[in-house]
């Protein structure tokens, strides 16, 4: 390749990641095709940076709307609409089938777990949340190493970072107390032996593992602990 | 050393919180497994324009076999499944290439969706494969969100050539990636 097709080509690719760092549409046409491997690289890398995505507020609402009524939202463009068998949807989602559904669907919602073993599954990889070092220190939770009851996790709070404290005999293991799908505080249930999340009912294992099938939440993160003369303290601000 | 927060008003740790949780309509149920399916399609697409209008796509597509009586999993697996067939229809669009041919590319042959934190670690993995200047350019570039100007400066170069080494950055990673 000459160095100004490459230029050329450079160009282009940028202009199309431009497009989709911004929300827009990827404007790739069957042109690009000698870069697809690197476009679709580019695609890849922009659809990490939101962490876990969520739809916008609007278009939950527009989809709402067109599963409310079994039809399209003005919205929708022609292409979805065609490839989407709208006309096989219309009016299909009636009362008694969102009835059959929520029955359906009602199985996915956490069910009560049985007590699991804080040790039995060794720590997978998962993020750990640090304070920006300038404003990260070690507090004090209040809490005494014997005052934590093991299989039981204990809520604190350090400055800014919400955690949950869970012994594992002379150690603590921290992790965040916010859920991964929205940033509602979890709950420790005890009698079904899982943090809940209160605004989706969402469920995490003792161990901060999502408890949802197919398509699991991602774990709550770690956050760092220390024990100091017995006082346990958490890496917060 | 400051003191931290073990309890709140009228809870003590590890107690049972009972927090009022209004009831789901099924309209909301199904939005809520819509949500997974976006997620699934946004980390593809990278982009919420077509994210959406996939998701769309998928949802439409799913009504008349929410009738079928099927179950919970053959409806999740029918919702992955339709989006895995949006996604190959919007590649081969875009770049003129067979649905057949893409079916057999990484980014839809899975059978199940994979955890959402798993295209994360994979990127993590792809980037630090890579030579450090190409690592950085991608990581303001891409996760940052740093302007190719700024990303620029910030590696002193110019922004003709930032952009050649974008490309170049990218084809790399994509390699890593066949590799991965």
């Amino acid at each position: 390749m000459t160095e100004s097709g490459e230029e050329r080509r450079a160009e282009r690719v940028d202009r199309l990641v431009g497009d989709v760092l911004a929300g827009r549409h990827l404007k790739a046409t069957p042109s690009d095709a000698a870069d697809r491997e690197a476009i679709r690289m580019a695609t890849q890398l922009a659809g990490t940076r939101e962490g876990y995505p969520r739809m916008s507020p609007a278009f939950r609402r527009r989809l709402g709307r067109m599963l409310e009524k079994g039809e399209a939202p003005a919205r929708l463009n022609r292409r979805a609409a065609l490839t989407g068998g709208l006309g096989l949807a219309a009016g299909a989602l009636g009362g008694s089938l969102l009835a059959q559904l929520e029955g359906r669907l009602a199985a996915f919602r956490p069910h009560p777990a049985g007590t699991p073993d804080p040790l039995a599954k060794p720590p997978t990889s998962r993020s750990i949340i640090e304070p920006r070092p300038e404003l990260a220190r070690w507090v004090d939770t209040g809490l005494k190493l014997t005052d934590l009851a093991e299989g039981v996790p204990h809520r604190v709070a350090a400055g800014a970072i919400g955690a949950f404290l869970l012994r594992r005999g002379d150690q603590v293991v921290g992790m965040s107390s916010y859920c991964t799908h929205l940033p509602c505080e979890l709950v420790w249930q005890e009698d079904r032996k899982l943090l809940n999340c209160p605004c989706h009912n969402l469920g995490f294992d003792i161990e901060g593992q999502s408890l949802r099938d197919g398509y699991p939440l991602p774990a709550l993160p770690f956050v760092k602990v220390r024990v100091r003369n017995g006082h346990v303290e958490v890496l917060g601000t | 050393m400051q003191r931290g927060e073990p309890e709140r008003h009228g809870e003590r740790p590890g107690e049972v919180v009972e927090m009022p949780v209004a009831p789901a309509s099924p309209v909301d149920v199904a939005l809520e497994e819509l949500e997974f399916v976006y997620a699934y399609i946004f980390a593809r697409v990278g982009n919420r324009a077509d994210a959406e209008d996939l998701t769309q796509q998928v949802a439409l597509k799913a009504i008349p076999r929410l009738r079928s009586g099927a179950s919970v999993a053959a409806i999740r697996s029918y919702l992955f499944a339709t989006a895995r067939s949006a996604l190959a229809a919007f590649w081969s669009a875009r770049f003129g290439l067979p649905q057949e041919e893409l079916r057999e590319d990484l980014w839809v042959r899975s059978e199940q969706p994979e955890p959402a934190g798993e295209s994360i670690e994979r990127v993590d993995r792809i980037l630090s494969k890579l030579p450090a200047n190409y690592r950085k350019l991608l990581e303001l570039r891409f996760l940052r969100g740093y302007s190719l100007k700024e990303v620029a400066a910030e590696l002193g170069t110019t922004l003709g050539g930032i952009k050649v080494m974008q490309l170049r950055a990218l084809r790399a990673a994509a390699r890593v990636a066949g590799d991965d």
